[in-house]
């Protein structure tokens, strides 16, 4: 017996796919690269794809994979961007039918949910209630709650609710070593190697996450939003990092360049939009913020409709289209630099990927604001022609300088388009992530 | 129609419009997100892989996606293309079998007074079938008319003789287009409802067209009645044990 018949037993017919078209979904995740092979024919890939109901089922497969040989691919809502999914000859698990909002302790305000719940799905629900968990990402609608944890995700209105990592409390887990592992929900936990540290931006390395216990607050009723032209992106830096340190965080703050501006707004300089939240029947509390705000950005002033940016913004695949139309890939990459980089990485990253050959435009906002420093987020036009040709080059040049200037990551993860740079952040701790990685996966199913 | 455009658009999106389709909230079944049926159909119309049109067959018409993108994109008319170039002989013959009549089984019941009407286009469904469409045909297989509604004319009909029907605690099944816009309608004869479940059951003709898709439906959590507008639902959710039933059944008594 082969491994799919074998995997049909297990699960039964209608939870393994080999065959087109069903399989065709599992071909690519939404790495630029993938995308632009699909549509340009691309070789097809070997693999099984399985479809578990529960964590029984889930080490049924690994060891099924494990005697057969073959590693395993975890394909969740298939929206990372850094090709971390990678399913050429493993069995890919597909988790979208963990999906279950287990409880709700509405006094603590914690839920317990299934790893493939998509994000939106969930935060609809807890909206429905009155509740919400702040963590809303552009790509909220497919991204899963595990997705997100083993990628390490954070949401447009992280200045006010956090990362991913400031509301996991506890999860449960399948670990190829050990099996079912569960880690109840816990304000805080001050034990050794605590697994809602270890299983953030893990990519998958370490287990499959089959349950979160996630954070969330009452959903806020009253919300104002304000904007702002300055003369330039440094200009605006240098306010984001005064709101930073002394912690007067809007919900939600974006910080365009020059080319992001006029591109969403038709306007000259840079936009600096934000947005303020407070519970029902606190207009003066939301106020006063936006008043102490305006006191460190400036007056919002310039911006006529501010509302526009957050339309725009997930109308993304129209632009894309118009792109790819014109010959035109897009591909988008975030760094952390410290307050002190962030221009410089801005200003020198800018100019070396302008002059890259089939480089056509080259944009970047700040999304996301901490105390040290920033997430900066760039987009870089190619022509579709070259892509292939000037990727690896791309990254390698745009992580060199990310280096200088702070952390090479910030949201989307290593994924295999930065794990040949990782030793840049990470001197002599790749052999540690090796290790853990090894004690509880020997057999390195789960790693590419 | 710039077909080309429409997919194109789609395999851009990592799926903006997944958690709107009630087949894959259903199912959760990956190749059935619309996205995906894109994904296929940019293949099976644009590059010419002919065999993955059937992908076409996971979509119920409801025509939720169209709204839930950010762009309006008009997924929903190229699916029915693809059925429709389909058409090979086992969908047609599938087509010649699968001429809907009211079901009584399914508390569908042809009442004095009421008009019958045969559908075989898509534009036709939806001119006249808000109100009082009653049953339609199955055309060539998998065409587009394979959407199979049993049709809001009960609850229209309820709505004519203005009654209320006190039904105590029940769920509302609302997985299509065509049952949305009368939610109001329930709540006024049956009062307010305690939950919604919004996934398809297999209603929209995916039994006929994807039967593992039904089969990966799982029984919905609910121990209260379920009052669903859809006659093939009811039965579904009856054959797994639930209590389920059509306003039309409630009206006349129950099936039981
Ligand atoms: C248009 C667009 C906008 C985006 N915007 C944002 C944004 O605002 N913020 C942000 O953070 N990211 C964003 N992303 C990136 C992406 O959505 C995130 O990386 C997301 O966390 C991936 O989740 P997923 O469920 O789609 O995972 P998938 O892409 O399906 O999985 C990727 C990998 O994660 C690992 N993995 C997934 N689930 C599990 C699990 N349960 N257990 C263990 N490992 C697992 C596996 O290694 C898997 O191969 C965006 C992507 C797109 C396409």
């Amino acid at each position: 017996m082969g491994p799919a018949e074998r995997l049909r037993k297990l699960l039964g017919d209608d939870y393994v796919i080999t065959g087109w078209p069903d399989i065709l979904p599992y071909t690519r995740d939404y790495t630029v690269t993938r995308i632009h092979s699909e549509l340009r024919d691309g070789e097809e890939d070997w693999f099984i794809v399985a479809i578990p109901g529960d964590e029984e089922e889930i080490m049924g497969i690994l060891r099924i994979a494990g005697e057969e040989g073959l590693g395993v691919a975890i394909y969740a809502g298939g929206s990372n961007v850094v090709g971390r999914y990678t399913p050429r000859e493993r069995v890919v698990i597909d988790l979208s039918r963990l999906c279950s909002i287990e409880w709700y302790d509405e006094e603590s305000g914690v839920v317990a949910v299934g790893a493939g719940t998509i994000i939106g799905e969930l935060e609809d629900w807890l909206n429905r209630r009155g509740w919400t968990m702040g963590m809303i990402p552009q790509s909220v609608s497919v991204a899963t709650v595990g997705g997100l944890i083993a990628m390490g995700g954070i949401g447009m209105y992280s200045s006010g609710y956090g990362g991913i990592e400031d509301i996991l409390l506890g999860l449960e887990a399948v670990i190829p070593a050990l099996g079912h592992v569960r880690i109840g929900p816990s304000p805080r936990r001050d034990l050794p190697l605590p697994p809602e540290r270890l299983f953030t931006s893990s990519e998958g390395m370490i287990g499959i996450v089959t349950k979160a216990y996630l954070q969330a607050y009452p959903a806020p009723e009253t919300r104002v939003r304000r904007g702002l032209l300055l003369p330039s992106f440094e200009e605006g830096v240098e306010r984001l990092r005064r709101i930073a340190h002394h912690r007067v965080r809007p919900d939600m703050i974006r910080l365009l360049d020059e080319v992001e501006t006029q591109v969403t707004f038709g306007l000259e300089g840079a936009a600096l939009i934000y947005e303020v939240h407070g519970p029902v029947d606190m207009e003066e509390y939301v106020e006063a913020r936006a008043r102490a705000l305006e006191r460190l950005v400036g007056e919002a002033s310039g911006i006529e409709s501010v509302e526009m940016w957050f339309e725009e913004r997930y109308r993304y695949m129209a632009h894309l289209k118009r792109l790819y139309s014109a010959g035109i890939a897009v591909e988008t990459m975030e760094f952390s630099p410290l307050w002190s980089g962030a221009t410089k990485l801005y200003v020198e990253l800018r100019d070396i990927l302008l002059g890259m050959d089939g480089v056509v435009g080259v944009s970047a906002h700040i999304g996301h604001i901490h105390p040290a420093g920033c997430g900066i987020y760039f987009t870089v036009l190619i022509e579709a022609d070259k892509l292939h040709e000037v990727y690896q080059d791309l990254w390698r040049r745009a992580v060199s300088v990310a280096a200088k200037y702070g952390g090479i990551s910030h949201h989307h993860g290593m994924g295999m388009v930065r794990k040949p740079y990782i030793e840049l952040e990470y001197d002599g701790w790749v052999e540690a992530v090796e290790r853990i990685a090894s004690a509880l996966d020997p057999d390195g199913l789960l790693r590419p | 129609m710039d077909i080309e455009e429409i997919l194109l658009q789609c395999l851009l999106c990592p799926g903006a419009c997944t958690p709107s389709c009630p087949v894959y909230l259903g199912t959760r079944y990956t190749p059935s997100r619309p996205v995906n049926i894109a994904r296929a159909l940019y293949r099976g119309l644009v590059k010419g892989g002919e065999e993955l049109l059937v992908a076409s067959g996971y979509c119920s018409l409801c025509d939720r996606c169209r709204e839930a993108c950010p762009v309006g994109n008009d997924l929903p008319s190229v699916i029915r293309i693809a059925r429709r170039r389909l058409g090979d002989a086992r969908a047609r013959k599938l087509g010649e079998e699968a001429i809907y009549m009211p079901s009584p089984e399914a508390g569908e019941a042809v009442l004095p007074g009421m008009r019958l009407k045969i559908i075989d286009t898509w534009s036709m469904y939806r001119a006249v079938s808000y109100g009082w469409m009653v049953r339609y045909r199955l055309q060539a297989g998998y065409s587009e008319d394979v959407d199979v509604h049993t049709g809001p004319y009960t609850i229209e009909l309820l709505e004519n003789i203005d009654i209320k029907i006190p039904i105590g605690r029940y769920m509302l099944h609302i997985p299509c287009k065509m049952d949305r816009g009368y939610i109001e309608r329930f709540r006024r004869v049956f009062g307010r409802e305690e939950g919604v479940l919004e996934r398809c059951m297999g209603g929209g003709g995916l039994d006929l067209i994807a039967p593992k898709l039904l089969r990966m439906i799982p029984r919905p959590g609910t121990d209260i009645p379920v009052l669903t507008q859809c006659g093939r639902a009811a039965i579904r959710m009856r054959s797994m044990g639930l209590e389920a039933y059509t306003p039309l059944e409630v009206y006349l008594g129950g099936t039981r």
